[in-house]
């Protein structure tokens, strides 16, 4: 595929900010059609988007259902927005989702009240809001990968990741300094990373 | 304000494990929401902490630890089988269905090297042989988890763990002996 095709594949930020506008506008015209090019663009919207609610939901709620909760709220908040034409800038499309996250994970308007009326008052998007399953294929691959790496680089992922403590925190476990922790982790996580994507390690 | 593209792994590590600072992880944030790229990027350094934790609790892994592990299982409330061995010392040990991990700690001799290799040996033979193997420095031990399962099927025997100075011509520094008795010969 050529960039110009992917170019077409791909809406841009403003394209689908528009589109999902225009699908709620109130005039006459071809609306049966502006409304189902809306919720494609409301679809794209949500694959672009959805996995990075989640993970800021993740990083700063630290519960997988806490993550997805927030990432519902926040999708369903910002397509109404957007069919209302509150963004006024549509390229600042990326900043908006965030602002929203923000405001839903750090004030009081975090209500179930709005959840409840919002998820009434429009199409309800939590079916495409689903968690991805852990692939059993996928941890056994992990497995084998990690395996593969030199003692002290499992160890110190597995005290990076599971056990949640900081590079100064290992350092001192493993007597060592935490710049070193930092290489160590950096290179860990690259032959991991390399090793599951290029299906290694079997 | 956005971070440069494209964000560095070790900015991706430090931001999703917390050690990067309030206007820093800000930045990074913004980027991350602006870039599918990065997006991508900070996903893959997601899903990998994601599937190790989920091998960790699933009792699939058989790695070094330190105190800082050994806490993180117990606030998962994992039911971990302890035992700790000195210096040619025989310890005797089993494992019930309730265990999940398995975990032994070899206490460091006096004056123990930096750089130690743990040779483990079945029946006097050597099965595996870990070079540089992980110390947990402050506590002075070598600590190897393994998870308790497999372990509960199988019959009685000797394990033995040599530590080596690989820079003194392979010198044996200390063997540590568990006899394992199984439940049904318990």
């Amino acid at each position: 595929m050529g960039a110009a095709a992917r170019e077409e594949a791909k809406p841009s930020d403003a394209d689908l900010v528009e589109r999902i506008a225009q699908g709620h506008s109130s005039e006459r015209g071809d609306s049966n059609e502006r409304s189902a090019d809306a919720t494609r663009a409301e679809a794209a919207l949500y694959a672009r988007y959805q996995r990075r609610v989640y993970l800021y939901g993740l990083k700063h709620l630290r519960d997988p259902d806490a993550a997805w909760d927030l990432t519902q709220e926040t999708m369903t908040l910002v397509t109404s927005k957007l069919r209302e034409r509150e963004l006024r800038d549509p390229a600042q499309l990326g900043s908006f989702v965030l602002g929203t996250c923000r405001l839903l994970v750090t004030g009081e308007r975090r209500t179930q009240a709005r959840r409840k009326r919002l998820l009434l008052q429009y199409t309800d998007p939590s079916a495409a809001v689903t968690a991805p399953p852990v692939e059993r294929a996928d941890l056994e691959r992990v497995a084998r990968c990690l395996g593969g790496l030199s003692d002290r680089e499992q160890t110190v992922l597995l005290l990076s990741y599971y056990a949640e403590l900081d590079a100064s925190a290992i350092a001192v476990e493993l007597g060592t300094s935490a710049g070193n922790v930092r290489v160590l982790r950096h290179r860990a996580f690259e032959r991991l990373h390399g090793c599951v994507e290029g299906g290694g390690g079997a | 304000v956005s971070a440069t593209h494209p964000l560095a792994l070790g900015d991706l590590l430090e931001y999703w494990l917390g050690e990067a600072g309030g206007t820093r992880a800000d930045e990074l944030e913004a980027h991350v929401f602006e870039c599918d790229e990065c997006a991508q990027a900070l996903d893959d350094v997601a899903r990998l902490g994601r599937d190790l934790i989920a091998l960790v609790r699933e009792g699939h892994i058989s790695a070094r630890a330190t105190a800082g592990l050994v806490n993180r299982f117990s606030r998962d409330r994992l039911n971990v089988r302890q035992y700790s061995v000195r210096p040619g010392e025989v310890v005797q040990c089993t494992v019930t269905p309730q265990d999940e991990l398995l975990l032994t700690r070899l206490i460091l001799p006096e004056g123990a090297p930096a750089r130690v290799d743990v040779s483990q040996r079945f029946y006097g033979h050597e099965a595996r042989r870990i070079e540089d193997v992980t110390i947990d420095r402050r506590a002075g031990e070598v600590v190897t988890f393994l998870p308790a399962r497999p372990r509960q099927g199988d019959g009685s025997g000797r394990v033995e763990y040599v530590l080596h100075d690989p820079d003194a011509a392979d010198r044996v520094i200390a063997t540590y002996t568990l006899e394992h008795t199984a439940m049904s010969e318990a």
